[in-house]
């Protein structure tokens, strides 16, 4: 296992999403969605290798749901959806509170938590996240609450679903600021990060940093501060 | 405010976002109370933070580990410094990346010997090593090839080193990196940021470096010591206070203030909030009157030790000059006894003076207020997470009405013209740094960063353009999330006015140095010296107490020297 900071962890993921070939904005959501897991223990790096592996190179559009005026969401492409796909279209048409739903078939369906605890947070309303035997509570606090997961990594569930929760209380979960991605899906994850890296020519690395006109007595600068 | 009947009221506001988020004036910055390094010292000093030197085992060629601690009321922190010796070909002008004359990391708490252990495998690589969440930053520095050695050497026959080539230099080592917030494995910053010393932004970073600086300068006294032990001495306290840290800063930071909308409006919020409730202040105070003169004399003679070789930096030097002195003139005829003296002032310099000399006016005019200013040193931190939710029931019509007004400058380029998009943000591979290209001349196009929020913003108003007002941006972010960074920096810039800058960021006529000016002016740091258009050398901490004498000294009154005349 390779311990990381939360920070290091969302920036890979950004890139490496951005490497598989999502929008910046859906890489965005990406970094913030393991974080957010992460922050709580919960292994979603190793998920999330597994998830933009299968899932490279195919159009954000094609792994998110589709709309339909009379039922909300729907599944209507060809392979599982992508959670984080799935995730901010729940976040972004968060209607009334309250609302329940059921989709499928999904990829990862844990890295799903993060976007309900965001909508449970703005709409002052816990919600239970399930699927096969695996049940989650996100608290009105955007935490998580109650949780018995036995299918934590199942690379993908036939059905999701949500509704509201009676129970509200944040689980007592230890927030240790720290990621861990076990060696085999870090070194995938920065193959895909790399592919967001313009490779060094001669005429790149000459100008790209602007050399010094004047050189007396500082080096060339690294980095920030 | 309440208004009455017998005193005329003058509303004073926050400057516009239109005329303070361009490049030219953001590049015209300076450094003032609210800075982060003057914010850290008068927490430092207020609270009696309580200064160790635990350990110093430096040997006469620089080499070996120190540890410096400063106490606070709950909590120690401790620079673990290791001090290296680079064969000169190593130490050359340019850095070779795995070796630095010094390297350091902030420790949280009192590190033990097994801790120095770890850290000494580890700290030496920078880059290549990595630390834990007990370390807060990891940093190096490498030694000034003009003063360093004539430090030394001077100490070591007895004397003090030449007054002249100190003030031209400012600084015996730079720091060529100041890596906090999570990076190499280190704390991340919401572990720490509930802790009252490090609510307001950089105080890590900024412990950091007056540490490292108090580190340098007893690391030349000491390799003088052990060279001559009989006639070695020591810098005399004014001369060495004189004494900086330098810092080479390039590209890589320029991205962070696009990346943190609403760190950097609260930032800029808390400077103009600043300005505007100096410029409220109805009646002035004999003391306030007489500092203000006094700051303004000592900035005058801080311009003097001000120097650059870069054409751009050369003339608008020789325009504060003027500014200065004009304003030095105009003084002398302003009575500030007047009703609203700051505020006449204020736009009198808008009127008289250059950008350089407007802003400087600006952090002149805090100076005497600190009892109404230096409290929102605490509003200047941000939680950039709070802005990332997207409000999908937005409607298409209000998008569009944000558009207009935080990027209608962007109406007015033609986007379609080369100089407009000359450049592309990009991150090579060899460095994994924020780089800029030229458009036209490199094929960048899949590298491109998502660094021009305005032209992407003009892209996201073209997609918008056939959708009905009233519909939620949420469909139309399902059918195009390639435009879902752009939706959210809108959003956020609806919420937080100084979010944008309202400039071309990829424009033929960037000047990079712009944006670091910016982040480094908020730092603290001074004695801005563009090396070229992407990357400037600066000073920090020149004039500062050092550790053992901060509550010695007159509490935060060194970011312009005082000379006999002028204190």
């Amino acid at each position: 296992m390779i311990a990381l900071s939360l920070g290091e962890a969302e920036a890979l993921l950004r890139k490496a999403a951005r490497g598989a070939g999502r929008s910046w904005g859906m890489a965005e959501e990406c970094g913030r969605t393991i974080r957010w897991l992460e922050s709580y223990g919960l292994a979603a790096m190793a998920l999330a290798a597994d998830l933009l592996a299968q899932t490279d190179g195919v159009a954000d559009t094609a792994l998110a749901p589709g709309w339909s005026a009379k039922r909300g969401l729907i599944h209507r492409g060809a392979q599982p959806l992508c959670p984080i796909a799935l995730g901010t279209a729940l976040s972004d048409h968060a209607g009334a509170p309250g609302a329940t739903g059921r989709i499928g078939p999904v990829f990862a369906p844990l890295l799903l938590l993060p976007h309900l605890a965001s909508i449970a947070q703005r709409h002052g309303q816990a919600y239970t996240l399930t699927w096969g035997e695996s049940r989650f509570v996100l608290t009105t606090g955007g935490a998580l609450g109650a949780h018995d997961g036995p299918d934590l990594e199942q690379r993908q569930a036939d059905w999701v679903a949500w509704g509201p929760s009676e129970t509200d209380d944040a689980a007592a979960a230890l927030r240790p600021h720290r990621a861990h991605c076990p060696a085999s899906a870090y070194a995938s994850l920065n193959q895909l990060a790399e592919r967001t890296f313009a490779p060094e020519t001669e005429a790149r690395r000459l100008s790209g940093a602007g050399e010094a006109k004047l050189s007396t007595d500082a080096a060339r600068p690294k980095t920030e501060g | 405010m309440m208004e009455t009947a017998t005193t005329p009221k003058v509303t004073i506001t926050r400057r516009a976002p239109e005329t303070v988020m361009r490049l030219s004036r953001l590049g015209s910055f300076h450094q003032s109370r609210l800075s982060f390094m003057r914010v850290l010292l008068r927490r430092l000093r207020q609270e009696g933070w309580r200064y160790e030197r635990r350990q110093f085992d430096i040997d006469a060629r620089g080499v070996g580990v120190a540890v410096y601690t400063m106490h606070g009321p709950d909590r120690a922190y401790s620079l673990v410094a290791f001090g290296h010796d680079l064969p000169p070909e190593a130490r050359s002008d340019r850095v070779i990346a795995t070796a630095w004359d010094a390297t350091f990391t902030l420790f949280d708490g009192i590190p033990d010997a097994a801790d120095i252990a770890r850290l000494g495998a580890e700290i030496p690589l920078q880059e290549g090593g990595r630390v834990s969440a007990r370390e807060l930053s990891v940093s190096r520095a490498n030694r000034s090839v003009r003063l360093f050695d004539h430090v030394v050497s001077a100490l070591a026959a007895g004397h003090q080193p030449d007054a002249d080539l100190v003030a031209r230099v400012g600084y015996v080592m730079r720091t060529t990196a100041v890596y906090g917030s999570g990076k190499l494995g280190a704390a991340d910053r919401e572990a720490i940021a509930m802790r009252p010393e490090f609510l307001p932004p950089f105080q890590v970073e900024m412990l950091t470096v007056w540490l490292i600086r108090a580190f340098v300068l007893d690391l030349v006294e000491e390799m003088a010591r052990q060279r001559a032990p009989d006639t070695a001495t020591v810098i005399a306290p004014d001369l060495r206070r004189q004494i900086g840290i330098g810092n080479s800063t390039g590209l890589g930071m320029a991205p962070f203030l696009i990346s943190h909308p609403i760190l950097f409006n609260n930032w800029i919020m808390a400077r103009e909030e600043a300005l505007a409730r100096v410029r409220a202040i109805d009646r002035s105070t004999p003391q306030t009157q007489a500092r203000f003169h006094a700051i303004l004399a000592r900035a005058r003679q801080a311009l003097g030790l001000w120097r650059s070789d870069h054409p751009v930096q050369i003339a608008r030097l020789a325009d504060l000059r003027a500014d200065l002195d004009r304003l030095a003139t105009h003084m002398a005829a302003t009575d500030l006894t007047q009703p609203y003296p700051w505020d006449g002032l204020w736009c009198w310099g808008a009127r008289h003076l250059s950008e350089e000399g407007q802003e400087m006016l600006l952090s002149l005019l805090l100076e005497p207020h600190g009892d109404v200013v230096d409290g929102l040193a605490c509003c200047m931190s941000a939680q950039e997470s709070d802005g990332f939710v997207i409000d999908g029931a937005m409607t298409v019509g209000r998008l569009r009405a944000i558009l207009d007004e935080v990027y209608g400058w962007a109406h007015d380029l033609d986007w379609q013209a080369p100089e407009a998009q000359a450049r592309t943000w990009y991150v090579s591979a060899a460095k994994q740094e924020p780089r800029l290209g030229e458009t036209l001349h490199e094929d960048l196009g899949d590298y491109a960063q998502p660094l021009a929020p305005g032209r992407d913003a003009m892209r996201l108003e073209a997609a918008l353009q056939d959708l009905p007002a009233d519909a939620p941006i949420a469909g139309f972010l399902l059918a195009h999330p390639e435009h879902r960074h752009s939706v959210r920096r809108a959003q956020i810039a609806s919420r937080h006015p100084y979010a944008e800058i309202r400039d071309n960021t990829i424009g033929a006529d960037l000047m990079p140095i712009d944006m670091l000016r910016a982040k480094l002016s908020f730092f603290g740091a001074g004695y801005f010296d563009p090396r070229s258009d992407r990357w400037v050398r600066i000073n920090m901490y020149r004039g500062a107490p050092f550790p053992h004498e901060l509550h010695d000294l007159p509490e935060d009154d060194w970011a312009y020297p005082a000379t006999e005349a002028s204190a």
